[in-house]
């Protein structure tokens, strides 16, 4: 099992589950992977304050050798937009309903993973920031709220999904690095975005 | 905060082997421990940033991965 066993805290007969005073069990492991997430959600606010909307979805670019350089990077309204994709897997993958988590449809060609992500230069191409953005905390607590009632049992089974299944052999893995490592390693793009567009650190 | 100064720091190539001899201890010292060690309290005072060992680990990964989508 590739989460350790917790030593009986409060007489729980297998020292996987701790009581609560109502009788209900609650997840040890999922606690730590949930505050992490919560503060990873946190970091995600502090990093959107501040950018433009016309700015949003669009490329940095300097002069190198008297020519203009676009970078070619992620840009933030790309990025939530990515990221808002994933809470309703992650919560489908638990066997929770992740149908009201669920971004629109059409993002997903849009937005995927291997999608390319394009300088939006008149701003036609992907949805606002500010609905993109919308939509990842809506679906980020909607999953973190369903997660939170969950054992941490769950943590060692498979998941349901079979591209899932193929790059995290438990929901173990799926959960703290979809709700954890995914959206820091975009948070770090989000803030060298930043920089490059002149805002301040964000921490 | 990092300065545009080459002199003000070791050699990138020290830094990278300095970082990949001190991950692969930490990775060693990981292997080396059972479940009921991983989920002890942290030696030092963690200052509430991590509730045991295993989540210092999770945290470590947590870290890096902000600092290589810096990069990436």
């Amino acid at each position: 099992m590739w989460f350790p066993t917790v030593p009986s805290q409060r007489g729980s007969p297998d020292g996987l589950h701790l009581s609560t005073h109502s009788g209900n069990t609650m997840g040890i492991h999922l606690d730590w992977i949930l505050a992490g997430a919560q503060r990873t959600r946190g970091l995600t606010e502090k990093l959107l304050a501040g950018i433009s909307s016309s700015e949003a979805a669009r490329k940095p670019r300097f002069e190198k050798n008297g020519a203009a350089l676009v970078v070619d990077t992620n840009h933030p309204t790309f990025i939530m937009g990515h990221l808002s994709l994933y809470p309703s897997r992650v919560m489908m993958n638990f066997g929770l309903d992740g149908a009201a988590a669920a971004a629109p449809e059409a993002w997903t060609e849009l937005l995927k993973a291997g999608a390319p992500c394009v300088d939006d230069v008149l701003g036609t191409l992907y949805p606002s920031l500010a609905v993109v953005s919308e939509q990842y905390f809506r679906a980020t607590d909607l999953c973190l709220a369903g997660l939170a009632k969950i054992d941490d049992a769950k943590l060692s089974e498979p998941p349901v999904d079979e591209r899932m299944r193929t790059n995290f052999p438990t929901l173990g893995y799926a959960a703290v690095f979809m709700l954890n490592n995914h959206v820091m390693l975009h948070m770090g793009q989000l803030s060298a975005w930043r920089r490059c567009y002149g805002l301040p650190s964000a921490l | 905060m990092p300065v545009e100064d080459d002199s003000a720091y070791p050699a990138f190539e020290d830094i990278q082997l300095s970082f990949e001899r001190s991950l692969d201890e930490v990775m060693a010292v990981a292997k080396s421990m059972n479940d009921e060690g991983l989920a002890r309290e942290t030696d030092q005072d963690a200052h509430g940033f991590v509730k045991d060992k295993l989540d210092s680990l999770a945290k470590l990964a947590w870290h890096e991965s902000w600092h290589e989508g810096q990069l990436a």
